[in-house]
């Protein structure tokens, strides 16, 4: 191997443990996720050397990104909420959210440092045991590997990871994709349209224009990232976080707040898992099978079904960041004064 | 290649529930309560169609995109799978129609409190349960498996946060921490046993597993990781808040069916893929927790003060009774497979008690505003329906005969004695023994005691279909003991006792 990658290799291992102790004693919450995004970017970079870039991609995305983004959120949200009595404009309209809802969230008495050690020998020895088991079968080759060549020339697309994902393996996907919608569910029948966004970041020309700037370059990305999946790494998920990003962008910022009608954006979400299931339905036709794909069509096929999922994956993720309820009817219709028919993606909260 | 294929019909009572409950979320309103009704009787239908061609034509196996294992996914029915399948089917159709009484006007508010159309949130919500049971009880691939477990777990928490009360959120999170950690524990054994042996698939894993360090730590992790999403004590802690908190069609699926997938998945692990060499010296373990769990958890029964948490006290109580299968049965001899199809029996008999006597008590609660044990008196003369069903349903859970309870305790009895557990064997007398004195501790209080009538309380009026609905399911569970026979029948198809075996000459 090349020295100098060896010696990248070694340092990026080096400072990932680092950077994991870090965030682990990191005495401010805030710190703690700065550190931990930090941790996400360069585990990214950790899947790139292991040569997994659809990994990477992913980690970078969601992994790093939108969890971090989802981290600050609730930092934000614990700490206005938390042990003194929220200011009066925080309160739901209703009075409901605050005091009824959420459960107040106080500093913990700190472990003592017996619990911790004893805590951290538990974890410590599963951990060398686990080392010890996985070691030498990362090691030895002779592990047995499921041969796919044959069956790839069936499969309609060439990147072996999208085979799998969206055709090999489909179901599988299909269900991670409900685990998705089921998020938003769960998100939104615990907010019941209550939740709000704070406008994080100070809206001013600079960053107003570097928004603009970059949004259309952030959908262009997703959608080549979406367009070479079949090919190269990249695919729906990719694509989707990166263009759930660019609508959390959208939404932390003092640009215009996208609006789309309630129905529509029920339909835009469950979207990508109902195209999924008529395909594997239509699959039934004839003499095939649940999501079987006729050889000759299957490319175009995961191709449509990856672009439904990607722009629904992108609204899951919005959604779940903002929290809001897409069901809750009246919820959202109390959350805004609108023209009626009308929400936007967002109520907005201004913190000044 | 057949022109059409049979087994297509494998995947109709996974994809019937997920599509209803993507129409359902779209549609919204009054629309998710009509489509949920819709779809009961095609999912009944098909979980019907499933059983049939098992019993008569054996196994069935399904390709998913013509991808036959180890490269893709197959769906796998036999007659465990097929139990399952009707019990999540018997259950879920009796919740559905409690239901719709049950959320009716939600929309309205109530007590002052800003009232969110519960009852549009939760139709899709449970027919994604209900879809995510059907594929966990049918997949044969151990990361299928965990993708099912993952999404069971995600719609039981989206439901037990549908009331939304301080209590049902700290609980929900309690419960979403727990089950997170059962999964990625589940996981880690998955990502051993896929890099060790280059397959997913069950079958092949039974086949090619061997006894090594690798195998050892999945099975730990594993074990550990399904005992906690089944709440084994002492990994129960989350299980009755969650339980007592959620609203009382959730309650009754949480009891009655969502712990029992996991506990399916290991009890399919355990005699389908890790060798007998192997697990022998670790049956001890659940077994012991499991009777702990009866004690423990029966105790706790006896001290509650509200119904809702008596009965979820009771539901680790029995979950105790199915870990004692690990202890018991054998692979290999026929006392093993008595014990195995008897706790099996166990469960289906608990899943319909337990799910009618939660319906119950959400009926209580609906009525009456509160599910104090000590105020029961003056409620039962409201609701002699409701009460009733208490009674059937205790039957049950007692084990007393003719319910299948009995039978399963009877035989379990039986194999411990015979296998000379005679610790074990206690324990199960015990558990009958407490279990009744904690409902009789309901019984005595409905039936017994002089209930003064207040009139100054106002009782809340219970649309009759969720009384009816109850009796029923508690009917069933008392009738499901003269059903014993064929139900063992058919848990022999296609299980590891199914060619028929000579018996060990000595255990």
């Amino acid at each position: 191997m090349d020295s100098s990658l060896a010696w990248f290799d070694a340092i990026l291992t080096l400072t990932l443990v680092v950077v994991a102790l870090r965030v682990l004693f990191a005495q401010d919450l805030f710190q703690a996720i700065v550190l931990f995004i930090v941790f996400g970017l360069l585990l990214s970079l950790a899947w790139c050397r292991l040569g997994a870039v659809d990994v990477a991609l992913a980690e970078a995305a969601i992994g790093a990104g939108l969890t971090g983004a989802l981290f600050l959120n609730t930092l934000a949200t614990t700490r206005r909420h938390g042990d003194q009595a929220p200011p009066a404009e925080t309160i739901d309209r209703k009075g409901a959210w605050v005091d009824d809802k959420l459960p107040t969230l106080r500093p913990r008495p700190s472990t003592p440092w017996t619990g911790r050690l004893a805590f951290g020998l538990v974890a410590g020895s599963v951990t060398a045991w686990m080392a010890a088991v996985v070691v030498p079968l990362a090691v030895s080759s002779d592990a047995p590997r499921i041969a796919i060549d044959e069956a790839m020339l069936r499969s309609g697309v060439t990147n072996p990871v999208t085979a799998v994902l969206l055709n090999f393996r489909a179901y599988d996907t299909l269900l991670e994709v409900a685990v998705l919608m089921l998020a938003v569910l769960t998100v939104s029948s615990l907010t019941a349209g209550s939740a709000r966004v704070s406008k994080a970041l100070p809206s001013g020309p600079v960053l107003t224009s570097f928004v603009r700037l970059i949004l259309p370059v952030v959908v262009m990305v997703a959608v080549y990232v979406l367009w070479s999946g079949t090919k190269a790494p990249g695919g729906a998920f990719q694509a989707a976080a990166l263009l759930g990003a660019g609508g959390v962008l959208l939404l932390v910022t003092d640009t215009q707040s996208p609006s789309c009608a309630r129905y529509l954006r029920r339909v835009l979400l469950v979207a990508g898992l109902a195209v999924f299931l008529l395909v594997g339905l239509g699959g039934m036709l004839g003499a095939g099978r649940f999501l079987e794909y006729p050889p000759a069509w299957a490319g175009v096929l995961i191709t449509l079904v990856e672009t439904v999922l990607t722009v629904s994956i992108a609204l899951v993720l919005v959604m779940l960041f903002v929290g809001t309820s897409p069901t809750g009817a009246e919820g959202s219709a109390r959350a805004s004064d609108e023209t009626p028919g009308a929400t936007p993606l967002v109520s907005r909260e201004r913190t000044s | 290649m057949p022109v059409t294929h049979a087994d297509a019909c494998l995947v109709w009572p996974i994809v019937a529930p997920l599509a209803t409950a993507l129409a359902a979320f779209v549609l919204g309103g009054r629309w998710s309560t009509r489509l949920g009704v819709a779809v009961v009787p095609i999912v009944v239908a098909a979980t019907a169609v499933v059983t049939w061609r098992v019993w008569h034509h054996g196994p069935q196996t399904y390709s998913l995109g013509n991808w036959p294992a180890p490269l893709g996914i197959e769906l796998h029915a036999d007659g465990l799978s097929c139990a399952m399948l009707l019990m999540s089917a018997c259950i879920g159709a009796v919740v559905s129609v409690y239901s719709v009484g049950y959320f009716e006007g939600s929309t309205t508010a109530s007590r002052g409190q800003p009232q969110k159309d519960t009852g549009a949130q939760f139709w899709p919500l449970w027919l994604m349960l209900w879809s995510a049971l059907h594929a966990l009880f049918l997949s044969a691939d151990i990361f299928n498996l965990y993708v099912t477990l993952e999404l069971l777990t995600l719609a039981a928490i989206g439901l037990v946060v549908l009331t939304g009360t301080r209590a049902a959120v700290e609980a929900a999170l309690r419960y979403l921490l727990a089950a997170l950690a059962g999964s990625l524990l589940y996981l880690a054994g998955v990502a051993l046993m896929y890099g060790a042996h280059g397959t997913l698939d069950i079958a092949s894993l039974g086949r090619s597993v061997t006894a090594d360090a690798s195998l050892q730590a999945a099975l730990l992790l594993m074990m550990v990781g399904l005992m906690l999403k089944t709440a084994l004590f002492p990994l129960h802690f989350w299980l009755p808040p969650a339980h007592g908190s959620a609203p009382a069609p959730v309650s009754a699926l949480l009891s009655g069916l969502v712990v029992k997938g996991s506990f399916y998945i290991l009890l399919r692990l355990w005699f389908d893929v890790f060798p007998q060499e192997f697990t022998r010296p670790l049956t001890l373990l659940p077994a012991v927790l499991g009777a702990a769990a009866i004690l423990w958890g029966s105790m706790q029964a006896l001290v509650a003060d509200r119904l809702k948490m008596l009965v979820a006290y009771s539901t680790v109580a029995q979950l105790g009774y199915l870990f004692l299968v690990f202890g018991l049965a054998r692979p290999g001899s026929d006392t093993g497979f008595a014990a195995w199809s008897a706790v099996v029996l166990f469960a289906l008999s608990h899943a319909c008690a337990k799910g009618a006597l939660f319906l119950a008590a959400g009926t209580i609660l609906h009525v009456a505003g509160h599910d104090r044990i000590r105020d029961l008196p003056a409620v039962s003369r409201r609701l002699p329906t409701t009460f009733f069903a208490i009674g059937v349903a205790s039957v049950g859970l007692m084990g007393l005969p003719p319910t299948a309870a009995f039978v399963a305790k009877w035989t379990l009895l039986r194999v411990a004695l015979g296998g000379g557990h005679i610790g074990l064997a206690v324990v199960i007398v015990l558990g009958g023994l407490l279990a009744a004195a904690y409902l009789f501790r309901v019984l005595a209080a409905a039936f017994t005691q002089p209930g003064v009538v207040d009139t100054n309380v106002s009782y809340r009026k219970v649309p009759r279909w969720m009384e009816y609905s109850t009796l029923g399911l508690a009917l069933v569970s008392l009738l499901l003991g003269l059903a014993s026979y064929p139900v063992i029948e058919l848990l022999r198809i296609g299980s590891p006792w199914s060619p028929p075996i000579v018996q060990e000459a000595a255990p």
